[in-house]
């Protein structure tokens, strides 16, 4: 059979017409489509599969689910390496590769075993006590090597070349978990008519009728997975999620899974994204996610060959492969019986069963009898013995002998756990419940139901019923007619669910395991205990007991009740820890989706952006925007080569700047200008239409919020405009005043900033460009259309805005066109620009002429400043009322030595200087106590031949000439500088009114 | 000197994007409004809104609607958007003919140039959505003359179902600011890739 000696001839849910080939650790291996990667290795006789975190001990396969501890594999290769991948929810594929983990140089030789050599000094939390001395080891030893040593598998540091993909769903009823009973209760939902989402974590719907042989009615179980699978695919408004898992319950009815769509196949079908992220919103969630098994703890349980009874049969039934030859079978339960049978059916030799229990149902006994397998009641299995796999086990007899049996598989069944961790994910806790030995869900939040297994039902029959039960009830609370159909009895083949609790035993010789994946043993639970750690949580930190990847699914019930019985209280007291999300490991890819790199979050692009990216120009991130920072020409080496060129010819003759993104908010209403006079420090009421003015606004607090200028366009109709940065909470700020503050004023706001594109022309020949464009659309002359005027133009039959505004401190204008002429518009103004020698220019060469002006803008607007403090305090009016007015009024507000804006200038030509840079006085050691205030703007100006700056100085214009320092401590320099106007050029304005 | 009638719309990629599959079903067609006008339409203080639904209906054919829906009439759609709002899409001298029939009565803004308006029909047009969008698009959920103002990857939208179209696929029309339309298309384009996607353009007639 192709390499695979445990693989039985017959059975199984696989498709034997599908054989796959796969490599394990350099090895090549064989299976069929249908397998994991666990029951291919199993198949093939593989017992050893990984080494444990901790002592490095041989590992094998415990489970056939995701509450997998041991499994744990390097999967795939290159930038598609995954690790800690578990083996038992691998679904094989052609040429699938994997490795085991943890691991030096190979897995049967490793050489970390020497741990397990020196464990006694390696119990729980030994690095609390360890590391310390001498205090150097600290940071060259100590620490690389814990690095090293921590931490379980390698991840690969290329980027991931898959899409990921997220996606939000609504339901009325949502399933968490395709057994029998999720199935029955979507089949009862789905016929009431409501909207229904059955998630299962597996690539087939039938939980535990997939790994149990099971007759219900007339069909097998896995027929009538099939037969309802079909129905239910039927329902227009169900939706079945293979592959997926539900792995958090969050606020607000939100519900998160994970869709596996590609980790099945090698690489993803175009278009197909590796994993989807769903958001589910739910009005009902009905939790049908089974039960885990537990194990039971004694002497040698981790080793390879030990595994869950019903695992077991899951390899037998579903995989047909045996995980052994000759089994030992130690339970508690009726349901380990099932797993003696199943062993027995498929040619597997048992060579004990050891039921713990004192009476041993006689209808097990009588078949057990017959077929000639000793049967151990009241008894245990106290040891398991082997190197690299379970070789023998010690069995203490009831009347106290100890039996020695040879055995390579020994199938462990504890009792069942319901499986309610999304129960606690929004705080609620669980509470004990005697009958079944286990925790159950305490008050339910965010989860409506827990049906079946997971609500502590563990017949089969009884799970049907229910399901079909609940289903009905929760369509009908939420208004939907399920009395149409006649419930089902559901006949199953007969069953018994009797378990037994089992006390706490130290009778072992071997370490005795609770915790699997972080190693934590029953010594280190009773060490943590001594040590004073006596609360589940406290243990749980102590040991790292249920810190694993596999969040204490196996391990969490038996440490809390050796805890229990160390402090000798019942493990109702005693209580078990809560879960978060998510229930399994999520690739944090998923909770990306496609919101990478550049795609992070959405860029905007001016009307201009085409153009200017043909020119060459290089972006710069404003916000959201991409704004040309400036326009490289050949010949130029460096950007301060392209910056000081374009000042220069923009001074001297004209430039064209994309200046769309500032905000521009239009204002109407009866009322617009007495909301003017309320929002800005300045008064805006006695602003005529055809002009335009500078205004500050400021917070609630007294602060300036942002500054800008607002156009009276036409009677009643006004434009405002922002800084880029603030345009959205200006509008916000605005709109707040409107609907709340102000409500009777009768205002009306719109935010047009991507109505308009807008292009400042700037520069001596400003003028006549526009004129040569404009024709006698417009007369710009000095008289007819002075310095900060406005209007709006009718030209070629579009509707123009023109604002004479200058940032640059240049003649300028503003020019706005509707945004669907905006790539034009550039265009017409370069080329009727050509004969003045036109340049376009940037935010760079912007910022430029802007600090050459001392004009103010975002550093210097940096919310700890105030309007005095920019030297705007006489724009305050004293006879009207503006927002922020009071507080700005504050004695600290006021204070004579805040600092205020000046300009600065390096004594020395051609020193360098540097925003953030800090003010002293000249001659004194720096120190904060000395600190005068820092430098806001930089900037070299070619104008000017000299590195200019703008800046914050306690005592302002006082200083005006003296000489300070400038201290750079992150440059560690230090620099005389001078205190000057910030107004660096043509400090008249007459170039702006001419 | 003329100004060509250039729709200044970037887009990431090829102008018309076609990723038809071999079968030739298209799951998604996206169509932007060509030849479209724009207003935002705001309620004055001192007009009733009963005066202003009339004078509505005289000039445009449609009853403003009021929260969370919006009316469709020809090539008219007036959408809700906001407590006595509304955004006012038409052919592209709608500005004119709402300047000159409701001046009085309410605040008119024109943004023929501010939006980018999409039409989005076919038979996966709501599972691309769900990919984008955090809302219910079931039809009981979102019914034909349901708006909602919401996001689509984190782009401000706002969304209104229309009639069926002629197929009978579901069809919504969605608004979002000029600036985003190259992202918000790349965003349509990728989520529907799986279904293959259309892009063309939807003359706006009388």
């Amino acid at each position: 059979m192709n390499g695979q000696p445990n693989r039985l001839a017959q059975g199984g849910l696989i498709n034997r017409d599908r054989p796959l080939s796969f490599e394990f650790d350099g090895s090549r291996y064989f299976g069929y489509a249908g397998d994991t990667l666990a029951s291919a290795l199993l198949a093939s006789g593989r017992a050893l599969v990984g080494r444990s975190f901790k002592y490095h001990r041989p590992r094998g396969i415990v489970t056939a689910g995701s509450e997998e501890p041991n499994a744990l594999v390097e999967l795939r290769q290159g930038a598609r390496t995954e690790p800690n991948t578990r083996a038992t929810v691998v679904e094989l594929f052609e040429g699938l590769r994997a490795t085991s983990q943890n691991r030096f140089p190979s897995l049967r030789w490793d050489l970390g075993a020497l741990a397990s050599v020196v464990s006694r000094f390696l119990p729980a939390g030994f690095y609390y006590k360890t590391f310390m001395w001498p205090a150097a080891f600290w940071e060259k030893v100590y620490e690389p090597f814990i690095r090293r040593a921590a931490g379980l598998g390698r991840a690969s540091f290329d980027p991931d070349p898959d899409q990921y993909e997220k996606t939000h769903a609504f339901c009325d009823v949502l399933i968490v978990g395709g057994g029998p009973a999720g199935i029955a209760a979507a089949l009862s939902a789905a016929r009431a008519g409501a909207r229904v989402i059955l998630c299962d974590e597996d690539f087939r719907l039938g939980g535990r009728l997939c790994s149990d042989r099971r007759q219900i009615d007339d069909l097998t179980g896995v027929e009538w997975v099939v037969e309802s699978e079909n129905e239910l695919r039927s329902f227009e408004d169900v939706r079945i999620l293979q592959r997926t898992t539900v792995f958090g319950v969050y606020d607000g009815a939100t519900y998160g899974a994970v869709e596996r769509v590609s980790d099945h196949v090698s690489e993803p079908a175009p278009h197909q994204p590796r994993q989807r992220l769903w958001k589910i919103v739910a009005e009902r969630v009905i939790l049908a996610s089974g039960a885990i098994e537990r194990p039971i703890v004694f002497g040698g349980n981790d080793k390879p060959g030990v595994m869950l009874a019903s695992a077991v049969r899951t390899y037998l039934n579903r995989y047909a492969v045996m995980p052994g030859r000759q089994a030992v079978v130690f339970t508690t339960t009726d349901d380990g019986w099932k797993t003696v049978s199943d062993l027995h059916a498929c040619g597997v030799r048992v060579a004990a069963v050891v039921d713990a229990r004192n009476v041993v149902n006689p209808e097990y006994a009588n078949v057990v009898d017959r077929l000639a397998i000793p049967i151990y009641a009241g008894a245990r299995v106290v040891d398991a013995w082997g190197a690299r796999r379970v070789q023998s086990v010690t069995i203490r007899a009831a009347d106290g002998r100890s039996i020695e049996v040879g055995t390579d598989l020994v199938a462990v069944s504890g009792g069942w756990v319901p499986n309610i961790a999304l129960t606690t994910h929004l705080g609620t806790r669980p509470r004990w419940s005697d009958r079944i030995d286990a925790f159950v869900p305490g008050d339910l939040q965010g989860i409506h139901r827990a049906i079946g297994a997971a609500g502590a039902e563990f017949s089969l029959q009884g799970a049907l019923q229910q399901g079909q039960l609940i289903g009905s009830e929760v369509a009908a609370e939420l208004g939907f007619d399920a009395t149409g159909r006649r419930a089902r009895a559901f006949q199953t083949d007969p069953e018994n669910t009797q378990t037994a609790s089992l006390s706490v035993s130290t009778a072992f010789r071997g370490k005795a395991f609770i915790d699997f994946q972080n190693d934590v043993t029953q010594e280190d639970i009773e060490l943590a205990a001594r040590e004073g750690f006596r609360s589940p949580e406290l243990v749980k930190r102590y040991t790292t007991l249920g810190m694993a990847t596999d969040q204490g699914k196996l391990s969490n019930l038996n440490g809390h009740a050796v805890l229990a019985a160390i402090l000798q209280r019942s493990s109702a007291e005693v209580g078990t820890t809560v879960f978060r999300p998510p229930y399994t490991p999520v690739a944090l890819g998923a909770f990306a989706g496609a919101q990478r790199a550049e795609h992070y979050r959405p860029t905007r692009y001016t009307p201009g952006h085409a153009w200017a990216k043909e020119q060459g120009a290089v972006f710069a991130e404003a916000g959201a925007w991409l704004r040309a920072q400036w326009f490289p020409r050949s010949g130029e080496s460096t950007w301060l080569d392209s910056v000081n060129r374009e000042v220069r010819m923009t001074r001297g003759g004209v430039g064209v700047c994309d200046v769309s993104t500032l905000g521009k908010i239009e204002i109407q209403g009866a009322d617009a200008a007495a909301f003017l006079d309320r929002i800005y420090i300045n008064t805006f009421s006695t602003l005529a239409p055809g002009r335009l003015r500078y205004g500050v606004m400021l917070r609630e607090d007294g602060f300036v919020m942002d500054d800008g200028t607002t156009a009276h366009l036409a009677r009643g109709r006004y434009v405002m405009s922002t800084t880029t940065a603030n345009a959205a909470k200006v509008f916000q700020h605005l709109e707040l005043a409107r609907q709340v503050l102000w409500p009777e004023l009768d205002v009306q706001l719109v935010s047009v900033t991507d109505q308009w594109a807008q292009y400042s022309i700037a520069g001596p020949r400003s003028r006549e460009l526009l004129q040569k464009i404009l024709g006698r659309a417009i007369n710009l002359s000095n008289e007819a259309f002075a310095y900060q005027a406005c209007a709006e133009v009718e030209w070629e039959g579009i509707t123009l805005r023109i604002f004479r505004v200058s940032f640059s401190g240049e003649l300028a204008y503003e020019i706005a066109v509707p945004a669907r002429f905006g790539d034009a518009a550039v265009r017409i103004l370069m080329a009727a620009g050509e004969e003045f020698d036109i340049t376009p220019y940037g935010v760079e060469s912007l910022s430029v002429m802007r600090i050459e002006k001392g004009h103010i803008a975002g550093n210097e607007l940096n919310g700890t400043t105030t309007a005095t403090d920019l030297g705007l305090g006489r724009m305050m009016s004293r006879t009207k009322g503006f927002i922020g007015r009071v507080l700005a009024g504050r004695p600290a507000l006021m204070s004579a030595d805040r600092p205020t804006l000046v300009g600065l200038k390096p004594i020395e030509q051609g020193a360098r200087l540097h925003a953030g840079a800090h003010l002293l006085p000249s001659e004194v050691r720096p120190s904060l106590s000395q600190d005068l205030g820092y430098v806001t703007s930089v900037a070299y100006s070619a104008t000017l031949g000299s590195w200019i700056g703008l800046g914050l100085l306690s005592g302002g214009m006082m200083h005006l000439g003296k000489r300070i320092h400038l201290f750079d401590p992150l440059r560690d320099n230090s620099i005389p500088v001078e205190v000057v106007s910030p107004v660096h050029f043509d400090p008249t304005g007459t170039r702006l009114k001419s | 000197m003329s100004v060509s009638n250039v729709t200044g719309l970037i887009t990431a990629a090829p102008f018309v994007l076609d990723s038809r599959r071999p079968s030739g079903a298209v799951g998604l067609v996206a169509q932007y409004l060509d030849n479209v006008g724009i207003a935002s339409v705001q309620l004055r203080r001192e007009c009733s809104f009963s005066t202003f639904s009339q004078r509505m209906r005289l000039v445009c054919g449609v009853e403003p609607p009021l929260r969370l829906r919006c009316a469709i009439g020809g090539s008219i759609r007036l959408v809700a958007v906001g407590p006595e709002s509304w955004l006012a899409i038409g052919t592209g001298n709608l500005f004119t003919v709402l300047r000159e029939g409701i001046a009085e009565s309410a605040s008119l803004t024109d943004q023929s140039s501010g939006y980018l308006i999409l039409r989005l029909t076919g038979p996966r047009v709501r599972e691309t959505f769900a990919k984008l969008i955090p809302i219910d698009f079931h039809p009981r959920a979102f019914a034909i003359g349901d708006a909602a103002a919401t996001v689509a990857a984190h782009i401000g939208v706002t969304v209104w179902r229309c009639p069926d179209d002629a197929g009978g696929y579901p069809t919504f029309e969605l608004a979002c600011l000029r600036s985003f339309s190259a992202d918000l298309v790349e965003a349509l384009r990728r989520s529907a890739a799986e279904f293959s996607f259309l892009l063309a353009v939807y003359p706006l007639t009388n």
